[in-house]
Formats: structure tokens, sequence, C-alpha cells
């Protein structure tokens, strides 16, 4: 059976490789999450961003995996359900066993440092109100979510993040739904349901209306981050009763794209070991000896086992003389007779006695799993040192050809003395006869049948090689095909070598993995920081140099959006954040030259640097969207 | 010429032409001769004065003999039946039951006077041999539908000119009998000319009983027959080549006789007459009423058994004179002998012999002779006798006992199994008619195992179920089902035999110098024996003769 | 002539085959007019289980027309059509100890159909085993001596005498000779030439493999 290998599955492989690098040399400060937490999504629409929520969270806080909660509020025939969505998939939960999820996250067997409060973040997706009605909904049922959190004993702080739809069609209802935030501060439903309201919008200030919901989910990622924070500025902030937008902007390591040109050099390479097609066994005089067969022309392993099991079955000079004869006149001893001659004398019985034998041994063989394995194990192991398998599938796809030449042994001379004629005539039974020989056959087939798959399996790697754009990006495609070939330089012969001569296909995708590995251990950039990284990459292309400056003009300059468009200008920020991993040449670079009011929030992560502004939504920057 | 004849239904004798016969002329509804402002003949008779008033009520009255009514004569005789089976296809075309046309006695002056003579006092029209076989109505029909004067049951075309055999077969439950009878008579004629016979159909009942009992592969068997019913005597004429004798024709009768009727006293009253007539008697058993065959031993015997039905039958065969062997000649006949379970219990030599077909003994042109092929017959006769002699020992017992002239005989008259059918709803069938045109038509009973079609077009009941029938999985191949039917034709003396059939309980003698058994008790006459010459001369007394190498000798 | 096999066809119906008592003829009832395929194996083997085998052998085989004909080792095949049929008044048997099965056959533009038998019933089946009962005379060769010849001496040997008209169908190793420990297989030519010797102090055993070759 085949499984499928895709390029795409190698460079994610890659990928995840480059970043278990990245998190090796953690040290823990600061970068945990400091309240018991828990992340509801509100609808069917909000649980499209589990998957990428959830990943993020767990990039960042990779060993909370099993203490990081999500559940997912669905409303079905006006009756709330429930499911924990974890790693393993989602369960359906009763209201009991919500409130067992919220209790369990005040366990002993928690690391949550604080367990003064539980923070509950909300995420609602607004795409398929038909009215603000559809909003005004969710706020009972968020509160007989927070009833179920035992709001009574437990002090819980919350933030809604809602996504905002204000696509060209949806306006009516997200301006309605703008109108009714804006009460949020005289104290409206909106107000008792929840803390705080974190607004995104995909309308952004930019006026570039955003595919999807894909760049907000990294937001309120970052957001859950930086609130769920040992720091009381902070967190406070988040939590202190207003509605906030935000600003975004991200800058990390281009991994999928190194990956990318980092996995089709490799298969590349591996290309060039795969052997033009005219190959032709059939044609090759060594053939026989390269299948086992003697020059008697006899399978080696069948003469083996004649001579091991089968000549003890040959009677003795003095059995030789029972056997039953046309006359009573012969005086001579019969084991000195030709076999011909004694064969003749006895009327064929003595050919009959040497076919019982054999058909013996074929019965026995028949019911004998055991050793018809272990020859087909040995044949096999014969056939893959022997044939490459490409040689193998021709050969599969020609055995009526091999079978007879396998099962086409010369018959021995019938002139020597009986019992020694015996033992070749035996050997020369066995091997012409085709139910035994077709054990081997088998082994042959199944290797041809792996063969096959594997050529199936490379075929659709190759195929899926179509499926992917090229790195538009010279400049990494040039450095990095640069240090592959390096790699190929010193080890590609071996590498080549060791693929040509592997046949089953679980092997190949972990060779191709291990081979990944091997090539990001044999240069230090790959576990480089991503500004590292890119100073290195762009100073081998003698592009401008100060790449901490270029890094920093990226997250805090004038390209930096917010994801809500207002009319009035937002005010000061409520935090100004940079999510990066501290210590780092980048980290000092920005600490000089950023306002020192900006918060960093150590990641531990050198791939990526994120900056994060969250400003508070004025009532009337919230009425006035624009059109109404 | 006058002769006598035997009523087939209620067996009370009649001269030809005291017969009876059943109009032509059939006057149906109200008669439409009265006014119509008077109710009936009644209303007409008190209130009508006017001068054509006679004329109006003779017309009225000639109008009324012949109109279409119940016959009490026949009613009363098929009430004890639960009513008549009487069943003849032409009477829906002439929309007339036959028994309710008028029965017209020639006899009576007021039924003459509607007949024409066809001579001095004579209203009768003969056949060739002087038989009455039908009379004319002055409006020009001939009438020859011929009634029993007693029961006015019907008498079939030439019945009564030819002897009549009468034989009756009983199915004891569960035998198989309407399965039988269906094969029997469905090849009579293919059974007959393998005796050199022809047979000939006399009356409808043949055709009808084949209608509504069709047997073939896939069509469902037909179901078991109201024992209180009397189905209609099936008439044949059988004709033989008698040489210097010419042509022989004999009317052989066949009844229908359900076993559960010698289990009944209310039931063996009614239908005792119909075994009691029989000049022979087939029996069929069912084996798996055998303990030896279901490997069940009878503990006691239930009322259906077959030694019970056989012992009333005996009872109603001699009556009076229970303690007499009855000489009629007597079938015993194992029915389904092809089942697994039979087939375990016989031996192989039986089990061959019953596979093979009953063979005909030719002359030297080819032709059939009328000889009952005993050479074949003895050894399975043999085999049977050993086998019910051994295994059923009371049955063996009470036929030894009871019957001088019996012998035992098995058959299969389907030779295929039986298996589960679902019938195809007949919108779906006609419409895979349509599809398969120009092929063999396609079956619309569908063995239950095959799932190649959607159950939506099958036949349910009335609660959804799926509606299953028996059916035959052909090839259907009855063997020996002709064989006690030919054994009786010969008891009879329709047909000779081509060696004497043995008598299984006779001891079997060896022949000291050859070994065969081929052996027979020589007459008194016979009994001496002179060998050598002149003074050599000798003379001995000898009893038995071997028939394989000549030898005879004297019994110990 | 391509030859297929393909399912029962219950209108090309052909079973209840079986020897004619006390001839060597076989017989079996069949659709009107149907030519049938009559396959010997050995006793007790089903044709039907290699009758696909069997297609693809005959054509590449010439079939005598007459008598039947060795397709493998062990099995034989004969065509026979109704009109034979009705001339033989069935078909011979080729030999006995065997199975014998009918198959009803029907040939159309150059391609002959083989039908599967209809399931087999308790009585009518479309295969019919023949079993055969021999006596095999095993005999202690002795000479005379003395003046009179009237002592009798063992000469050391045994004899074997089979019967004479068994070697036509007779399968090579269907009887044994036990003797001295070995089993070695009897063969058509011993059975030809009738009497073997056996170099033996003991009397040699024969038992058959045969089950449908009985020794009496």
């Amino acid at each position: 059976m085949t499984t499928s290998l895709t390029i795409q599955d190698l460079i994610r492989h890659f990928e995840d490789r480059l970043r278990r690098i990245d998190r090796q040399d953690l040290d823990d400060t600061g970068r945990e999450p400091q309240f018991p937490q828990i992340v509801i999504y509100l609808g069917g629409d909000a649980h499209s961003a589990h998957q990428a929520v959830s990943s993020n969270l767990l990039q960042i806080w990779p060993q909370y995996q099993s203490e990081l909660k999500f559940l997912w509020v669905q409303e079905e025939e006006s009756k709330l359900s429930f499911s924990e969505l974890s790693p393993e998939g989602s369960r359906a939960l009763s209201e009991d066993g919500v409130q067992e999820l919220a209790s369990s996250l005040f366990g002993t067997r928690m690391h949550f440092r604080d367990r003064s409060k539980l923070l509950v973040y909300y995420i609602l997706d607004t795409t398929a109100f038909l009215s603000k009605d559809d909003l005004l909904a969710w706020f009972p049922r968020m509160n007989r979510v927070k009833e179920l959190m035992c709001a009574h004993s437990t002090d819980i702080l919350d933030v809604l993040f809602l996504l905002l739809n204000e696509n060209l069609s949806r306006q009516k209802t997200a301006a309605q739904i703008r109108d009714h935030l804006s009460g949020f501060y005289q104290g409206n439903d909106v107000r008792q349901a929840v803390g705080s309201v974190l607004l995104l919008s995909n309308r952004r200030s930019d006026n570039a209306i955003l595919e999807d919901w894909g760049i907000c989910y990294q937001i309120l990622s970052a957001a859950i981050v930086l609130s769920n924070n040992a720091d009381p500025r902070v967190a406070a902030s988040f939590f202190s009763g207003s509605v906030m937008t935000a600003s975004y902007a991200r800058e990390e390591k281009p991994l999928p794209q190194i990956g990318q040109v980092v996995v089709k050099g490799l298969i590349d390479e591996l290309s060039k070991a795969v052997p033009p097609r005219d190959i032709r066994p059939l044609d090759d005089p060594r053939l026989p000896e390269k299948l086992g067969v003697t020059k008697q022309g006899t399978l080696a392993l069948l003469d083996e086992y004649a001579e091991s099991c089968l000549f003890a079955l040959l009677p003795s000079e003095e059995q030789l003389e029972l056997f039953p004869r046309r006359d009573s006149s012969s005086q001579t001893s019969m084991a000195i007779l030709p076999a011909r001659a004694f064969n003749e004398y006895t009327m064929g019985a003595w050919e009959q006695y040497l076919g019982s034998i054999v058909r013996k041994a074929q019965e026995k063989l028949s019911m004998d799993s055991a050793v018809r394995a272990t020859w087909r194990e040995a044949y096999r192991a014969l056939l893959v040192e022997n044939f490459s398998r490409e040689e193998l599938l021709y050969l599969a796809g020609h055995l009526q050809d091999v079978e007879d030449l396998l099962t086409a042994p010369k018959a021995p001379g019938q002139d020597a003395p009986v019992l020694s004629a015996a033992q070749e005539q035996l050997k020369y039974m066995l091997s012409s006869d085709r139910e035994v020989v077709r054990i081997f056959l088998s082994a042959l087939e199944e290797q041809g049948r792996a063969a096959q798959d594997f050529a199936d399996m490379w075929n659709s790697l190759l195929r899926s090689m179509r499926r992917i754009h090229t790195v538009r990006d010279n400049n990494i495609a040039t450095f990095y095909d640069r240090k592959v070939r390096h790699f190929y330089d010193r080890c590609g012969a071996d590498i080549c070598q060791e693929f040509a001569d592997m046949h089953d296909t679980s092997e190949l995708a972990q060779f191709l993995t291990g081979t990944l590995d091997r090539i990001v251990d044999s240069d230090e950039i790959f576990s480089s920081a991503f500004e590292d990284e890119l100073e290195n990459r762009l100073n081998e292309e003698a592009l401008p140099t100060d790449a901490k400056q270029y890094i920093r003009k990226k997250l805090t300059g004038n390209e930096v959006f917010v994801y809500l468009q207002t009319n009035f200008a937002l005010g000061e920020p409520l935090v100004s954040s940079i999510l990066l991993k501290a210590g780092t040449p980048l980290h000092n670079n920005l600490y000089n030259n950023l306002p020192p009011t900006t918060y960093y929030y150590d990641t531990g992560s050198s791939t990526t640097a994120e900056a994060l502004v969250i400003y508070e939504v004025t009532a009337e920057n919230l009425v006035n969207g624009g059109e109404l | 010429m006058s002769c006598e004849i035997t009523c087939p239904y209620c067996f009370r004798k009649m001269r030809d032409d005291e017969v009876l016969f059943r109009s032509e002329k059939v006057n149906y509804g109200e008669c439409d001769l009265l006014p119509d402002e008077y109710d009936d003949i009644e209303d007409f008779k008190a209130r009508y004065n006017g001068p054509d008033k006679e004329t109006i009520l003779s017309g009225y009255r000639d109008w009324d003999f012949f109109a279409e009514g119940d016959d009490p004569t026949y009613e009363a005789f098929w009430e004890k039946f639960n009513g008549t089976t009487e069943y003849n296809p032409a009477d829906d075309l002439l929309h007339v039951k036959a028994y309710r046309r008028k029965v017209i006695n020639p006899g009576l002056p007021a039924h003459r006077k509607y007949l024409k003579p066809q001579g001095t006092d004579d209203y009768f029209i003969r056949d060739e041999q002087g038989m009455v076989t039908q009379i004319e109505l002055k409006t020009g029909e001939v009438c020859n539908r011929r009634v029993c004067c007693h029961c006015h049951n019907p008498l079939p075309d030439s019945y009564g000119k030819n002897t009549v055999k009468f034989a009756a077969v009983i199915g004891i439950t569960g035998a198989g009998k309407t399965v039988y009878l269906s094969q029997l008579l469905q090849r009579m004629k293919e059974y007959a000319v393998k005796v050199g016979l022809s047979a000939i159909v006399s009356n409808t009942g043949v055709r009808a009983f084949l209608e509504s009992n069709r047997i073939a592969a896939s069509v469902p068997l037909p179901g078991s027959t109201a024992a209180t019913k009397l189905q209609q005597p099936l008439f044949y004429d059988m004709v033989r080549d008698a040489k210097e004798h010419g042509r022989v024709t004999e009317t052989f009768v066949l009844y229908d006789v359900a076993g559960e009727v010698f289990t009944e006293a209310g039931l063996l009253n009614k239908f005792a007459p119909f075994v009691s007539h029989a000049d022979g008697v087939i029996v069929l058993i069912d084996p798996m009423q055998f303990s030896e065959v279901t490997g069940v031993s009878n503990v006691g015997v239930s009322l259906d058994h077959p030694v019970t039905v056989l012992d009333a039958v005996h009872s109603v065969l001699s009556p009076g004179n229970i303690n007499e062997k009855c000489q009629i000649p007597f079938a015993v006949c194992i029915s389904k002998a092809d089942t697994q379970m039979v087939q375990q219990v016989l031996s192989s030599e039986l089990r061959d012999m019953l596979r093979e077909d009953v063979h005909s003994i030719k002359d030297a042109s080819g032709f059939n002779l009328p000889i009952f092929n005993a050479a074949e017959y003895n050894p399975i006769l043999q085999e049977l006798y050993e086998f019910i002699q051994h295994k059923e020992m009371v049955l063996a017992q009470q036929m030894q006992t009871n019957y001088a002239n019996y012998a035992y005989f098995a058959f299969t008259a389907l030779g295929c199994d039986v298996g589960y059918f679902k019938k195809i709803r007949d919108d779906e069938y006609e419409k895979l008619k349509r599809q398969r045109l120009g092929q063999p038509a396609p079956q619309q009973y569908v063995q239950l195992d095959d799932d190649s079609l959607p159950e939506s077009v099958f036949e349910r009941t009335g609660l959804g179920e799926l509606s299953t029938y028996q059916c035959p999985i052909g090839p259907v191949l009855p063997k020996r089902v002709e064989e006690p039917l030919l054994w009786l034709f010969h008891k009879l003396g329709y047909i000779g035999v081509n060696t004497p059939i043995i008598d299984p309980a006779r001891p079997k003698i060896c022949c000291p110098e050859c070994g065969s058994y081929e052996t027979e008790a020589l007459p008194p006459e016979e009994q001496t024996l002179t060998t050598g010459w002149g003074p050599f001369k000798k003379s001995r007394h000898v009893d038995h003769t071997c028939r394989t190498c000549g030898y005879c000798w004297e019994l110990e | 002539m391509r030859y297929q096999y393909c399912p029962n066809d219950p209108i090309r119906y052909a079973t209840n085959l079986r020897r004619e008592q006390g001839t060597r003829s076989l017989k079996w009832d069949n659709a009107r007019g149907q030519d049938v395929l009559i396959v010997q194996t050995p006793f007790e083997c089903s044709a039907e289980d290699v009758i696909g085998e069997l297609c693809a052998i005959m054509e590449r085989t010439v079939l005598h027309t007459d008598k039947y004909t060795e397709v493998k080792p062990g099995v034989w095949v004969r065509f026979v059509t109704a009109a034979d049929k009705a001339r033989m008044n069935g078909c011979p048997i080729n030999t006995e100890a065997s199975t014998y099965s009918v198959f009803s056959c029907s040939t159309e533009s150059g391609v002959c159909s083989i039908y599967a038998p209809q399931r087999n019933q308790a009585m009518i089946s479309a295969h019919c085993s023949i079993p055969m009962q021999i006596h095999i005379d095993v005999q202690e060769l002795t000479r005379t001596e003395g003046l009179f010849k009237k002592k009798v001496v063992r000469t050391g040997y045994f004899t074997l005498s089979f019967p004479q008209d068994l070697a036509g169908g007779y399968r090579d190793g269907d009887l044994l000779l036990r003797v001295g420990g070995l089993e070695i297989p009897a063969t058509r030519k011993m059975l030809e030439q009738g009497r073997v010797y056996v170099k033996t102090d003991l009397r040699p055993e024969v038992v058959s493999r045969n089950k449908g070759l009985e020794l009496i």
C-alpha cells in the first residue's frame, strides 16, 4: 500500500524542525500565563478561529498544552450545547461538564501562578449576523456561561473579541452593531455581559478589506498572551471596561520559503540518482546467477533444502534390493546399477519413488508456513541485494519469463550409480516443481509491488512539486540554494546511494525527513535568530545591512494599520507592546530606539517579532461608522 | 345392444338407455313473455284474464323447462363433499355451468314432448355399437352430455362402452399426492406409450387438474388440497393393439383420495365407495414418517401414520370380512425418494436403481411392447422389501397380513430440491419482460438468496412482509413415478410382464449348481427327472429348477 | 476453438450422471438436444475445481472426437453431442476408479461455452464416482528340490500378480507396495507386466492410495 507523501509534508516538517531548534534554548521567565484562562468560541463562525488561536498560543506557551482550555458554545434548537476542544478532538460537555472544566483550571496540577482570577476570552464573529439582534441574543448566553463558571465564587475577568464583518454587503448590520456597542459606556447589555470588548474589523484603517480573519486571529492570540500577564499595568489595560481596537505588525523568519527551497533542492538532487528507464535485466547474462540459480539450473535455496532434508529419505543400498523387479534372475547388487538401468529394471518404480519424496516434501511445505516465510524472506534479501528497484519492477512485470528461467533445470545424467544420481535427480525434481518455485516467485512479486509502491510514492512527491509556487524572493532562493549545494558537495554521493538502495516506501519518508534534519544541522544559519538570518542573507547579496532597523521600521513604521476604521483619531494607546525573544540584538535595538513606554513581552521565539498596540475606542468613534 | 354402466361417482348401475342428458338449450335470466306489469308467473295467473292467457302460460312453461337452475339431485350428491368440483373451461365461454343445465329424462312423457323422436317410440341416438349417446331437441339442438340417472353426475363421452377399471390414489398426509398426480397426468401419454398403450383423456378433469396444479422449476408448488372435497375422477381410455383381437379400449378411472379421510369416521363413510369399488389402489407414503429416515423412533402410532391409514383402507376394502386378505392389487409407494434423509438410509444399489428411468421393452422393429419391465423392477422390489422388512416391521407385517397382491415402489416426482422463492410484482414483471423482449421470458419467482433485485419489486403480504413461495429448484426430473401405475396396468390385465414379478416375501432359493437366485418351484407334473439311457436310465424326484443354468433338484 | 466456463443455465441442464447397471456405459439426463462434456477426474476429485484450468488447456489441445483425451495428468475429457448420446445410448466410461462429471455445453462462432452444473441434489447429481474392486495375488516364490522334487525351498522372492485389465486407466502410484519400511509406488508398467518380483523374506503388502480402487 502506498501512503502518499507530498512536498508540503516535507516543508512542514522542515519548518517544525526549525521551530523546535529555536525553542531549545528557552529560559522560562516571564513567558507563562499568569492566571487560569479559557477561550470560548461563540457560534459556528467563531469556531473557525480555534485552529489558529490554539496553535499560536501553544507556540508561545508549549508547556501549557493540557492546561489551556477551549470551549465551543453553540445554540441548537434554543438550547445551548458545549464542546471542549482539545488536540484530541472535540468532546461534548453537559452544563455540569462546563462547571467541571472551569473547576479543573484551579486544580493543583495546573501551573498557573495566580489562581485568584479566571480570565475568560470570548470570540464572536458577526459574519452570519442578519441584524444587531443576533449579537444581542448572545449576551444572555454569555451570562449563562459565566454562571456555569461559578461567577459568584470566582473572580472573572472577561473580554469579548468581536470580529466585525464590515464587508459592503454587511455594512448595515455592522453599523447597527457599532451603534449598539456605543452604549457600552452607558452600561448597556453589552457592558452587563462582558468586562471589555476588543473590536477587530475586517475593514482596516487604510481602507483595505481583509479576505479572511487570519491576521485578526494573530492579533487576538497576541492580545490573549499579553493580557494574561503578571504585569498589572498591561493586564489592567485589557480589563479596564472599555471598547478597544488594535494595530498590529509582524515580522518573521521566512520559514516556508526557506523550507521550500531546501526541500526542492533535495528532491532535485535525488532525482539524479533515479536511473534511466530503459533497463532490461532479462538481457543480462548474469541474471540466472543473480536470481540464485545454479549452473545446473536448480535454485540454490532448494538445493540446500534437498541436501538437508530429502537426501535422508533415499533408501539405503540394502533397501534398493526391495524394489520390485521384472524377474528373479538378477544376481548383481542393485546399488551398482546406473540410475537408468535400475529404473527400467524396476519398471519405473524408482522414478516414482523419487517423485513421491518430492511430492511429500511439497505437501509438507504447503502446510509449513514458517518454512515458506523463511524462504521468501531469504529470497527477498537476495533480490534486494542483487537488483535495483527498477530492475525488480521490470522482472515482476515479466514473471512468466522469470518462472520459465527458474523452472528449467537441466535434467541430470542417468548413467551414474543409482543412489548418487538420485541426489541430483531430487534437486532437479524439486526445482522443476512449479508449486514450490512459486514461493520464490511470490517474493519477487512482493518486491516488485514494493518497487511499484516506491515509484508511485516518489512520483506523487514529484507531482506535488507542481502545486507549489516558486519562491518569489530571489534573495532567499539564491541564498539557500547555495547553502544546500554546499551540503550536497560534501554528502550528496552517500545520500544518493542510500536512496538508490532503498526498497521500501516506509523508509522513504524517514530517509527524506532525516536528510532534511541533517541539512538543518549542517549550517547554523538554519538555527540563527531571524534578524541574524536576515542580516546574513542581506549581506550575502550586498544589500543594506541594518536588518534591525529594517525590522523596526516594519513593526512600528507608517505601514502599520489599525484594524478598525474610525472618523476621529484614536487617542493615546492603552498598551504599546512588542512580542519577541528578549535579550536578542533586535530586542536591544528596539529598546534603544522605541519610546520607553513600550512593553516587551518575551515570547522565547527568535523566529518572529510582533508589534501590538491597543487603543480605546470612544463612543463617538463607534457610533459614527461613516455611513450612518 | 344394451350395456350396463357403473356410475363413476355413485357407483350405482344403469342401462345405457337409462342415462339422462343435460340440455344444450339453456334459457337465462327472466322470461320476456310475461307483460311488464306482472311481478311473476303467480301474479300473472291471478290477475291476467286476456284471451291469450293460456298461450302465454304455455309459452312460459316451455321457456321455464330449459331455464338455467339448480339440480337438487346433483346438489344432494355434492353436498356431502362441501360442494361440487366440476369445472369445465368451456362453461365460462358458454356462460353457464354444465351442472346448471336442465337434465332431460327421455323416459318421462313431459320431457319427451321437447324431444325429436328418432324412430318409433325411441328418442335416443346411438353410436355404431348401439350404445345410447345423445338425444335431439325438437328445436334441433343435439344433447350429448350424458349424466347418471341416479346422481346426475356427468358420464364422459364413450363411458360405459368399454370395460371400466377404477383405481384410487391415496396420499398419506405430506406424501405429495398432488405433485405426484400432476407429474403422472402430465406425462401419462408418454408413460402409456412405454408399455405399448395409448392413453386418451376422456373428460376435462385431467386438464383442469393440470391447470391448477402446474409443476415446473421456479413455479410455486401446489398447496395442499382440502381433504373434505371430492376431486373429479380422472378418466382415460387406454387403447392397445391386441393382435388378433384388434384394438382394445378400456376405460381407466383414477380417484384422488386424501389419506386424511381415513382418520375421520365422518369423512371415511363418504369417501369409502371410491376405495371399496377400486380395482387397484396406489398408496403414497411420506418417507419422513419412517423412524429410520428421521432417526426418531415412533412413540405410539399417530392418527395419520401410514399404518393407521392402511388399516382403515383395509377395512374399507374388505368390509365385513376383516380376516380375509384383500385381493386387489395394492401398490405401496415411498414418495420423495430423492430427499437427503431418505437417500442416507437406502442402500447404494437401490439409490442407483432409483436414479434410472423406467425402461420399455421393445420389439424387433423398435416399438414398445405391452410389457411391464419386471426384470428391471424386481431388484428394486427386493431392496424395498428388505428395507421395509428391516426398518418398518409394523408396515411390513400389516401388508403381509392384509394384502395378497401388494408391491412396494419408490419414486421422486420432482428430482430436484425445493427452495423458498419470492415473487416479482406483476407490474414489475411486465416491465422486466418488456426489457428482455426477444429473450426467453424471465422468471417471475426469484430464489430468496438472490439480492440482485431491489426488495421493493417483490410482492408483499398485507403486513409488508415479503411473501415466500416454495418452488422446485430445477430442472424437474421425475424418476419412476409411472412404475406403480404400469404395475397396476399389468395387474389389471392391460399388459404382460417380461419375467414373473417376484414375491419378495418368499424365501430366496439359491441354485446349488450355479448360485443364482433365479430359481422356481416346479409344477407336480414336472417333478420327475429322468436321466441316462437304456439300462442306465434313472428317475428321481425334483421340485425346483434354476432358470439360469437349468439345473433341477429336490429341496431338502 | 475457445472454451469458456459459464454460470449454470437451467435451460441447458445436464445432470443425473450415472453408470448403467451391468454395463460400461454412462447415462445422464439433459435438456432436449443438449451437447455435453464428460470429464473424468481421479476418484472423488471435483471436476468443477479444475474446469477453468481445463478450458485453457483444451484451447491448445487437439481433442479426440470419438474417445477420451487426457488433458492433464489423471484428467480426461470427451465431448458428446446429442446425436452421439442417442447413437451410443449414453457414453462409454474410460476407466473405473474415477469420478465422472457431466457439463452441458454449446458452441457458437468458435466459442464453446461450458455451463456449471446445477447444485447437487441428494439423489440427482452431475457427478458419478465409479469405484473398482481388484485382487492382487501375493505369493511367496518357492522351488522344489531333492530327488523327487518334493522338498519345497524358499527362493527369497515374492511374486505379485496384477489383474490383466487394470493397466489401461491406472495412474502410477495409485497402489503402493509396503516392504522393508519402504513404500514403493506400483507403476503402470508393472501392471502391464502382470507379474513382478520382490526380493524379500517378508511378505510385501499392497495398499491402495486411490479411494476408488478397493483391494479385495
